[in-house]
């Protein structure tokens, strides 16, 4: 029975077209007649009757599609409203023109004119349920969108070229609830009674439940739903509309397993490469995973081979730190202890902005040496232990506001270098084990690694416990 | 001071197997190229397969691997078996051994009765991790560590599980991990090789063969170069008595003239492997001494390591060492512990054992932390298999046996980004079979590449027409135990 009434409802939207030309025609003919000389012909009169039974039919057909649900209620509402209004000045005109064969040029500009104004509406707000408030005056020049009460239409959102800048839930997860989910679960076209055009909606789930719980796969409806085998009732998206490949089905159910964060860079979000992947594969943008890197720092193009290979002909061992990024880790193991120059450091330069981690331990680093390191803004680590550096090298290095770790052992800094380093903002941790500075300063210094030996001696274990006796 | 001149010939590496060569022969032979526009230059050209960077970004840029030769009773040492004390003496019931395969060694046995472990166990650190009353000091690093109590293994028998352990598989003839990483990642120091083995003297055991450290089809200088506790440390480095160094220098000069003569003829890898080594062997006759002198070594330091630090050969010295071969670069140092195949007096091993490995063992933890360095080193610790939970030959009061056991044992590992603090995997009440988490040597195989920057599936050698990795055609990162 239900199938039969979707069956007929949805002739509605074939039928609707009848009345809507038959009426609006017979209400253009009599506001034209109501004005002109010429005599109205009687025959319109037995036209009323075709355009109150094409109403009559229309509204029938469309009443049983309202049954079917899955619409805004109160827009179905509305537009049953100016539906039967329309249907109801159809009757009148029919009555009017034909039963009792008025005349006169009054009664055809009312009728005529109303019967436009109430055809317009419904046929309007009907338009609006099937293709939403926006389909008309989408592309509208914004003039005109101003005058029917749309705001300015917003410059569209820039195709993200590289992943690091993504945000998680604008350019990667809505994108994708658009393109296959969004078109039936819309404020205008509620199917399910879920939305999934904003991140609020989409908390707030549907009929069947959730539509996501964070961290919570089986939990989640749409989860479930879109990884269901197709030939399931519950399949989503249902009726053989273009399902989601499998790396955008993942993405769905790494972003619930991650906390279904609402917004939040991809490059903050310290994201694992193989999922870097299969993200850039899910939203398809052509983007070289080597775009991204592991460490937090912005995106940089690769360093020009000529420098690489300065550095490698001087003795530094400088690699990429890995095979997605372009920042380097340098060593500075083949030359052997106590060999570094002016013209190495001054080397390093060449590869400013590249140099994430720096190991110089061991190297005969000096004091002034500092000076040029700390020219280095993209450092993560540095390692200068075991060269002769002091308190006034270590001055230099206030400029490196990224640095988090500190190699500072075997060097001959005292404790008042801490408040230097107490003024580095991301100082994770700094060695100076075998300094002078002082144990106690790592109270309320929790960045200061200093180990101890083994301070208790423990006694062997001279005679073990003698396993028990078997009680055979 | 100016970058010196290379000791030798200016003829160094000249395989093009190191980056740098082969840096400066991309630079001359493809100047004319837009260089900057390629995206990734070396590993599309370099020939050598030697990577250009890491797949992904290391968390630790070396190894420290504590090879436990022989097979540490887990029981003894770090998985607690309260059942095994109550039902001490008792026979193994066949529902939890499952008519699984024994030793050649215990299987004619009439009796295989269970055997508790003799040695009491505590909670330690704050991570609260399980130890026996035999590991007082890797008890004091306890938060430092990550055990894996569910290590498993197919191999039986010492020589296919250490070959296991060593190549990824029980049939000898595949490289060795050290040489798989020093073909991978190259090597960090020019005077030095990336892959040292140090082995603690006299102290008797199953033997260790070269072939444990071998490169396998891999070139030849991937092999790991054993330093003795001897005045010689690598055998043959030193000048034939009456020879110079000068002389020695004009004599390999002279030698890779000819050598550069035979390449320009028939490019042939084994000979430019072979002037390489030539190289290496003379560099490290000035490194290695340096290297192997503990004497700038701080008394405090000794102290760390224990009463034998300054004793060559012993586990403590070559715990040191290592930690000296990491400062200078070095990529893969293992260093071979024999004597924990104990058959027969068991508990008297143990406490042999582990005075001889516990207190060194953390100490380098320790030493490697105080100077900064277990954030980027990883140590490794653990052996070829475990030990049974019944006893192989006579029992008494005081004194028992154990069997090989492969189907759990425990390793450790520190530093290098896994993940501290942390006991991963559980065996069953018997210590026999894995109840959860299981870690094959091939899944730590991988997840130790993995530490390292590798992606296990990429870093292959082509031989014999087909594609040979480490992990072979198996392996899982274990992603608990990362940090």
């Amino acid at each position: 029975m239900e199938d039969l009434i979707l069956f007929l409802g949805r002739f509605h939207v074939v039928a609707l077209h009848l009345p809507i030309s038959i009426l609006a025609l017979l209400a253009g003919l009599e506001i034209y007649f109501s004005f002109s000389p010429r005599e109205r012909p009687s025959v319109l009169g037995s036209i009323w009757f075709l355009g109150l039974l094409a109403a009559v039919i229309t509204s029938g057909l469309g009443y049983l599609l309202s049954l079917s649900g899955g619409y805004n209620e109160d827009a179905v509402n509305l537009h049953l409203i100016w539906g039967v209004a329309t249907t109801f000045i159809a009757l009148i005109g029919w009555v009017a023109f034909s039963l009792i064969a008025r005349r006169g040029k009054a009664w055809s500009l009312v009728i005529g004119g109303v019967q436009l104004a109430t055809l317009s509406v419904a046929g309007h707000l009907g338009g609006n349920l099937t293709h939403g408030p926006e389909f008309l005056f989408e592309y509208a020049p914004n003039s005109v969108r101003g005058l029917a009460g749309f705001d300015a239409k917003q410059a569209p959102r820039a195709p993200v070229s590289d992943l690091a800048d993504a945000d998680i839930f604008v350019d990667v997860i809505h994108p994708l609830l658009e393109l296959r989910c969004v078109t039936c679960h819309n404020p205008s076209k509620t199917k399910g009674g879920l939305l999934l055009d904003t991140y609020d909606n989409i908390l707030l789930g549907g009929d069947s439940g959730l539509a996501i719980v964070a961290r919570d796969l089986s939990a989640s409806e749409l989860s479930v739903r879109i990884n269901l085998d197709p030939a399931h009732d519950d399949y989503m998206p249902s009726g053989g509309k273009t399902p989601f490949t499998p790396a955008q089905a993942q993405v769905i159910d790494w972003w619930i397993l991650s906390g279904a964060p609402p917004s939040g860079s991809l490059a903050a979000l310290n994201i694992e490469p193989d999922t870097l992947a299969l993200i850039a594969d899910a939203i398809d943008i052509q983007v070289t995973v080597s775009n991204l890197n592991e460490l937090g720092l912005p995106f940089l193009p690769k360093l020009p081979l000529a420098v690489i290979m300065e550095l490698e002909n001087l003795g530094f061992d400088a690699t990429p730190i890995s095979e997605k990024t372009a920042y380097l880790d340098i060593d500075f193991y083949r030359l052997g202890e106590d060999s570094i120059s002016e013209e190495h450091v001054t080397a390093l330069l060449r590869a400013r902005d590249h140099i994430a981690q720096l190991n110089l331990g061991n190297s005969g680093l000096q004091d002034h040496h500092l000076s040029v390191i700390a020219q280095l803004p993209n450092l993560l680590k540095l390692d200068i232990s075991k060269n002769p550096i002091s308190n006034e090298g270590i001055r230099h290095l206030r400029a490196l506001d990224q640095l988090e770790i500190l190699n500072l052992h075997a060097t001959q800094i005292t404790d008042e270098v801490l408040p230097l380093l107490d003024k580095l903002p991301n100082l994770e941790r700094a060695f100076v084990w075998s300094t002078a500075v002082n144990l106690d300063a790592t109270i309320d210094r929790p960045y200061l690694q200093i180990e101890s030996g083994f301070t208790t001696p423990i006694p062997q274990d001279e005679k073990p416990t003698p396993a028990p006796q078997p009680e055979r | 001071m100016n970058h010196p001149e290379p000791l030798c010939t200016g003829f160094e590496d000249t395989a093009g197997l190191s980056r740098r060569a082969f840096l400066n022969k991309l630079g001359l032979g493809m100047g004319g190229l837009a260089l900057a526009d390629l995206v990734n230059p070396l590993s599309a050209l370099d020939p050598s397969a030697l990577l250009s960077s890491t797949h992904i970004a290391p968390k630790a840029k070396r190894i420290i691997f504590l090879y436990q030769s022989g097979g540490p009773s887990q029981m003894d040492l770090f998985d607690h078996k309260p059942r095994l004390n109550a039902e001490h003496g008792q026979e193994l019931p066949d529902s939890v051994r499952q008519g699984q395969r024994l030793t050649g060694m215990s299987t004619n046995q009439s009796s295989l009765p269970l055997a508790g472990s003799p040695f009491t166990f505590d909670h330690y650190g704050e991570s609260r991790a399980t130890l026996s009353s035999a590991l007082p000091y890797t008890a004091q690093v306890a938060d430092d560590i990550c055990f894996v109590k569910s290590m498993y293994t197919e191999a039986i028998n010492h020589g296919p599980g250490v070959t296991m352990m060593q190549t990824g598989s029980q049939i000898p003839g595949r490289p060795s991990f050290g040489s798989w990483m020093s073909y991978g990642l190259g090597s960090m120091n020019d005077n030095l090789p990336s892959y040292v083995v140090l082995k603690t003297t006299g102290g008797g055991g199953q033997p260790l063969t070269s072939r444990y450290w071998d490169a396998g089809f891999l070139p030849g200088k991937h092999n790991g170069v054993q330093f003795r506790a001897d005045k010689d440390a690598v055998l043959y480095l030193n000048n034939p008595q009456g020879v110079s160094r000068r002389s020695r220098h004009a004599a390999i000069e002279h030698l890779q003239q000819l050598h550069e003569k035979q390449l320009a003829e028939t490019s042939d890898p084994a000979l430019e492997n072979h002037i390489a080594q030539y190289e290496m062997a003379f560099r490290m006759q000035a490194s290695v001494p340096e290297v192997t002198d503990l004497s700038d070594e701080s008394q405090s330091t000794l102290d760390l390591y224990g009463k034998n630090a300054t004793k060559p050969g012993t586990f403590a010295a070559n715990c040191l060492l290592a930690r000296r071969l990491a400062e200078k670069g070095v990529r893969f140092i293992q260093v071979f512990e024999q004597g924990w195949d104990a058959h027969s007096n068991l508990p008297e091993n143990i406490r042999k054992q582990t005075e001889k490995t516990d207190q060194p063992s953390a100490a380098l933890i320790k030493d490697l932390k105080m100077r900064g360095m277990l954030d980027d080193t990883l140590v490794v610790w653990g052996g070829e298999f475990g030990r049974t939970n019944y006893c192989q030959g006579k029992m008494t009061a005081d004194n028992f046996g154990r069997d090989h056991h492969p189907r759990c044992f425990t390793m450790w590992m520190a530093g290098g980004g896994v993940r501290p603090g942390y006991s991963h995997g559980i065996t069953d009440d018997y210590c026999y079979n894995i109840v959860q988490d299981g870690v094959h040597v091939h899944d730590l195989h991988a997840t130790l590449q993995h530490l390292l920057g590798i992606n296990h599936e990429r870093l292959t050698f082509k031989y014999q027409g087909r594609h040979f990795r480490l992990t072979d055609v198996h392996g899982h990162i274990v992603k608990p135990i990362l940090a």
